[in-house]
């Protein structure tokens, strides 16, 4: 049974429809790469995932439990809810930042009483471990590089143990020397247990990490593949331009 | 004759400071309520919200002292604050409140504004609830940005007490200028005048105590 399922989702900006009928679907454990030009629709998708925006159309399935039906109204709470299935890495980190790494981490763990204060701390000992950044636990956001910010937003979405942890473009406002580390950050969080979509520019990454690749131009899937599949051997014209045009770059 | 008139200004310094605290203590937390009318989604509201502040942002408020000391005796047919001395206190009170609540509202709104979409999303992302982001996520963030402007109220506060003279309630200036009445003696109105220096020297102090205990973060 796949963890999450999209089908047919639309979402407008006034009299734009940027998603034309979206389906996805993904296996626990998966590395889901997102590709396509920029306004191709790519970030509202993973905005309406996380309901930051609502769609007006559409089915979201979580492990076989509709989250999000677009022919009923959703209330606040629900939409509340709903999110902790997801857990979201900003391009722009947005740390929290008068709280130090270790409480940016444990902040929601702690208001939301997932688990003991005893288990929290612990978890989030593990998780700065993970990212590489036990010796910060006690610097604020502003004293870290934006690659470190990026791992302690990582380490503060984990720690909400979400079923499937999204990426908008964790790379893009990082100094290119940065972004390795915080791709081999996320890299290294692929296993049976992390389900993981991840919108990029980075098609080395796509290429190396991803188990499917998706397409997006136009508020519409184009094409999803294997990295081989996309890569070696695209389908369509636009994929086909697309990939010249990021190879130029 | 120089403890005689500290006694006096002492006295009327006392009404200084008990219409600056009561004020603060009323127009802080109203003029947060205030900022989310404005800021609100629902029209008919921010509409009226901002209606009233621009009437009390627009008009001196010692015309809004009179207006609310007055005005519901002489159109009410009920003097609604009270005989004396207290009545007119609490009209001070009451207006000075209405009057300040607005002015901070415009600075909480500026505040509130200026904190990036991206925290509230951060927050909400990680299934915080709307009051949990705002109270442990954006106040204090807030808080931060507004000392400057805040200071410069509390100071002009301070200084607006004195408009309660107007009607009728003794405050520092008053006390002092009575002896330039009755002994022909100018010093005790300078004497007022150290009494403000040394009031918003310590609020300046104060301000420059609690910006510096927020500077940890950025």
């Amino acid at each position: 049974m796949s963890v999450l399922e999209v089908k047919d989702l639309h979402k407008s900006f006034g009299k734009v429809e940027v998603l034309k009928g979206v389906d996805l679907s993904l296996d626990k454990g998966e590395v889901m790469a997102i590709i396509g030009s920029s306004g191709g629709g790519k970030t509202t998708l993973l905005r309406c995932i996380n309901f930051l925006e609502i769609a007006e159309q559409g089915t979201i399935r979580v492990n076989g439990e509709v989250i999000f039906d677009g022919s009923r109204a959703i209330s606040e709470e629900e939409m509340r809810i709903n999110r902790l299935h997801f857990g979201m890495v900003f391009q722009q980190f947005n740390l929290f930042p008068q709280y130090t790494v270790k409480d940016n981490i444990t902040l929601a763990p702690n208001l939301l009483k997932i688990g003991t204060a005893e288990e929290i701390n612990s978890k989030a000992d593990e998780l700065m471990r993970k990212v590489g950044l036990e010796d910060k636990r006690d610097s604020y956001p502003w004293q870290l590089s934006g690659g470190q910010q990026q791992r302690v937003a990582i380490a503060r979405a984990l720690a909400m143990d979400p079923d499937i942890l999204c990426f908008d473009e964790p790379t893009s406002a990082l100094d290119p020397e940065l972004t390795g580390e915080v791709l081999r950050v996320i890299k290294g969080l692929k296993s049976k247990d992390n389900t993981m979509i991840v919108v990029t520019h980075e098609m080395g990454f796509a290429k190396e990490v991803a188990d499917k690749v998706v397409f997006i131009d136009g508020g519409r899937i184009v094409e999803t593949g294997t990295p081989k599949e996309i890569f070696e051997n695209p389908k369509s014209e636009r994929l086909k331009e697309f990939l010249a045009s990021m190879l130029k770059a | 004759m120089f403890q005689s008139v500290m006694l006096e200004l002492t006295n009327g310094s006392v009404k200084t400071i008990e219409i600056f605290l009561l004020t603060l203590l009323g127009a802080l937390p109203l003029g947060l309520l205030i900022s989310f009318g404005s800021m609100s989604k629902i029209k008919p509201i921010k509409v009226m919200v901002k209606m009233i502040v621009w009437m009390i942002r627009g008009t001196p408020l010692m015309l809004q002292l009179i207006i609310v000391y007055y005005g519901p005796g002489l159109i009410l047919g009920t003097n609604v604050w009270g005989m004396g001395t207290t009545g007119r206190f609490v009209a001070v009170i009451v207006a000075f409140i209405i009057n300040y609540a607005c002015y901070f509202s415009e600075i909480y709104r500026g505040g509130i504004e200026s904190i990036p979409q991206g925290q509230y999303e951060a927050g909400a992302v990680l299934g915080l609830t709307k009051k949990q982001v705002f109270f442990k996520v954006i106040l204090l963030q807030v808080i931060k940005r507004i000392l400057p402007p805040m200071s410069n109220e509390f100071i002009n506060l301070v200084k607006d007490t004195s408009l309660a003279r107007i009607i009728a309630v003794y405050e520092i200036i008053w006390a002092g200028q009575l002896f330039i009445k009755s002994d022909g003696l100018i010093w005790p109105l300078f004497m007022t005048g150290a009494y403000y220096l040394l009031f918003s020297g310590l609020l300046t102090v104060m301000f420059a105590k609690i910006e510096k205990k927020l500077s940890y973060f950025k």
